[in-house]
């Protein structure tokens, strides 16, 4: 993959040069297409979207819904089943509050991850323990690959909610088999994905994946913030009700009742993050243009010779977390460096320009599980290159140096 | 660029900690143990502090000097010297004085520049000492 051609594409690299951004997990950077959408938005049509019967109202609610046939293509569905939330985290808790807190009975179990990130954790914890529910969790091997989960699915288990990739181990989840095997134990499972690390990253289909639900970030696939996306399969969205009610949600409201939208609409109340969504197609076309497989392929060759390069250089000093083959695992290296803290790892790499992330990656209980306060995280996307695995081990050196 | 935070002395704190570990209870009543702790939910970083009191009155430490005082857990090099300097000062000092500390003070005390994103790190320590107040209250 030729990366110059790409990183001239997004203006804070072109712009800061000696900047190294290693810290995509949270949130990517954004391509000069993305912003300029939002910027055409705002200067040609920047008026709200469906009750406007002039121009640049129709053409805003037409690119509105472009993205919606944009997602839906992306990730193999169908546009009906595009909900466009806020980011992941609302997409998770729209799930657990409109679908499953009705259908929840004591007793019921809702299987989740040791690995979850706290969003598609916490919704799920608090729930159950609201309506008297069991939360199984699925634990972790030594090597960060969860341990047979088919374990913790039962005739009980109402929800299966599980990342398809870790943003702490890396670990790419065999989602297609464990959903196979829990819909065989169990097929009134709802399948829900957490799919905020995958999405930007793999190619994700979810036909192939037989999920009922999946939630991501455009805000972790070089769009803007403040979207996020809730896919389900259509006879799953009809099951759900709507959690905000409002403008734009409903069909016909009178004194005493209301009778509500379709799908996704119903799920839609108020005015969304217009801009927002409409320069998400941006990211996605770009996504498109470089191909899934060869950001997928690239990321996976750098993580190969960033662990390859981070055992030459530092051996038993430190070590990464997560599955050791390549195959397994995204863009994510997490790593504790000696017995040195991650906020001065981070504070020392800063100090060089270098972007990581320190803490518990909103992951306390995989942390808790690994024995760990805290860790040290790098993560890349297609504009990393060896360079910025290079800078970063200076980096650590300087850090070994300082406090070693 | 500012690597500066990392000086000497504050490595030196981080590296041997003064005051580090926990006091026992005391047999004797003219002194009270009382501690405090807090995590920092930002990293799971955890301080906690034991302070030996010595009362004027039996059972009322309301003011009181600071006999010892001692603090362990787990934290960056920020929160564990700022943890140590802070010790040292308030050491042989009386129990009042906590309440008017404040976050500027700590900045003086590291002498260091210390961010926005470091604040809570360094900060911990003053918290897990006012906490002492509160649970010799209750
Ligand atoms: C695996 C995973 N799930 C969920 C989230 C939450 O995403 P958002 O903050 O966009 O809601 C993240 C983001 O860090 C994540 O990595």
């Amino acid at each position: 993959m030729n990366l110059k051609r790409y990183l001239k594409d997004f203006p804070l690299l072109a712009k800061a040069k000696t900047l190294i951004y290693l810290d995509s997990a949270a949130s990517s950077l954004k391509p000069a297409v993305v912003i300029e959408k939002i910027k055409e938005y705002y200067e040609q049509y920047g008026v709200n979207i469906f009750r406007g019967i002039y121009k640049i109202s129709e053409k805003a609610t037409q690119e509105y819904e472009k993205t919606r046939e944009a997602v839906a293509r992306f990730i193999n569905g169908r546009p009906e089943e595009v909900i466009f939330t806020r980011n992941t985290t609302e997409s998770l808790n729209l799930l657990a509050y409109s679908l499953v807190y009705n259908q929840l009975k004591p007793g019921d179990e809702i299987a989740v991850s040791i690995m979850e990130h706290h969003a598609n954790f916490v919704p799920w914890q608090q729930l159950a323990l609201k309506r008297g529910a069991r939360l199984k969790i699925i634990d972790i091997d030594d090597n960060g690959y969860l341990k047979t989960p088919e374990k913790s699915i039962t005739k009980k288990t109402k929800v299966l909610a599980l990342t398809y990739v870790s943003n702490v181990l890396g670990t790419i989840n065999p989602i297609k088999e464990i959903i196979k095997r829990a819909k065989k134990i169990n097929p009134g499972t709802i399948t829900i994905i957490d799919g905020a690390q995958a999405v930007p990253h793999l190619k994700v289909d979810v036909r192939d994946l037989g999920c009922d639900f999946l939630a991501f970030s455009s805000h972790k696939m070089l769009g803007p913030t403040g979207v996020g996306i809730l896919w389900g399969r259509k006879e799953a969205l009809d099951e759900l009700s709507p959690f905000n009610y409002g403008g734009e949600m409903i069909k016909e409201v009178y004194p005493d009742r209301t009778i509500f939208e379709d799908i996704p609409y119903k799920f839609e109340a108020g005015t969304p993050d217009i801009a927002g969504v409409i320069a998400f197609r941006a990211a996605i076309e770009y996504l498109e243009k470089v191909g899934m497989e060869k950001i997928r392929n690239h990321e996976m060759e750098l993580t190969g010779y960033a662990l390859k390069r981070l055992t030459e250089e530092f051996k038993s000093e430190l070590k990464v977390f997560g599955p050791k083959n390549t195959k397994d695992r995204g863009g994510v290296i997490a790593f504790a460096f000696q017995d040195f803290h991650g906020h001065d790892i981070a504070q020392i790499l800063a100090d060089e320009n270098i972007c990581v992330r320190a803490g518990h990656h909103c992951a306390m209980p995989l942390h808790q599980r690994l024995g760990l306060a805290s860790s040290a995280r790098a993560s890349f996307y297609l504009y990393n290159d060896e360079n910025d695995v290079e800078k970063l081990i200076k980096g650590l050196k300087k850090v070994r140096k300082i406090l070693g | 660029m500012s690597v500066n935070i990392y000086k000497e002395i504050i490595l030196e704190h981080w590296k041997n900690p003064h005051n580090y570990g926990r006091i026992p209870r005391p047999a004797r009543p003219s002194l009270k143990l009382v501690q405090g702790r807090v995590l920092n939910p930002s990293c799971g970083d955890e301080i906690e502090m034991t302070v030996l009191l010595s009362g004027s009155r039996i059972n009322k430490f309301d003011s009181g000097e600071i006999k010892e005082i001692k603090f362990q857990g787990r934290g960056c090099v920020i929160s564990r010297a700022s943890a140590s300097l802070l010790t040292d000062y308030i050491k042989g000092k009386d129990l009042k004085k906590i309440a008017n500390l404040k976050k500027e003070f700590i900045i003086k005390l590291l002498g260091v520049p210390i961010s926005i994103s470091r604040l809570k790190c360094a900060l911990l320590p003053l918290e897990a000492l006012k906490q002492i107040i509160n649970d010799k209250k209750s």
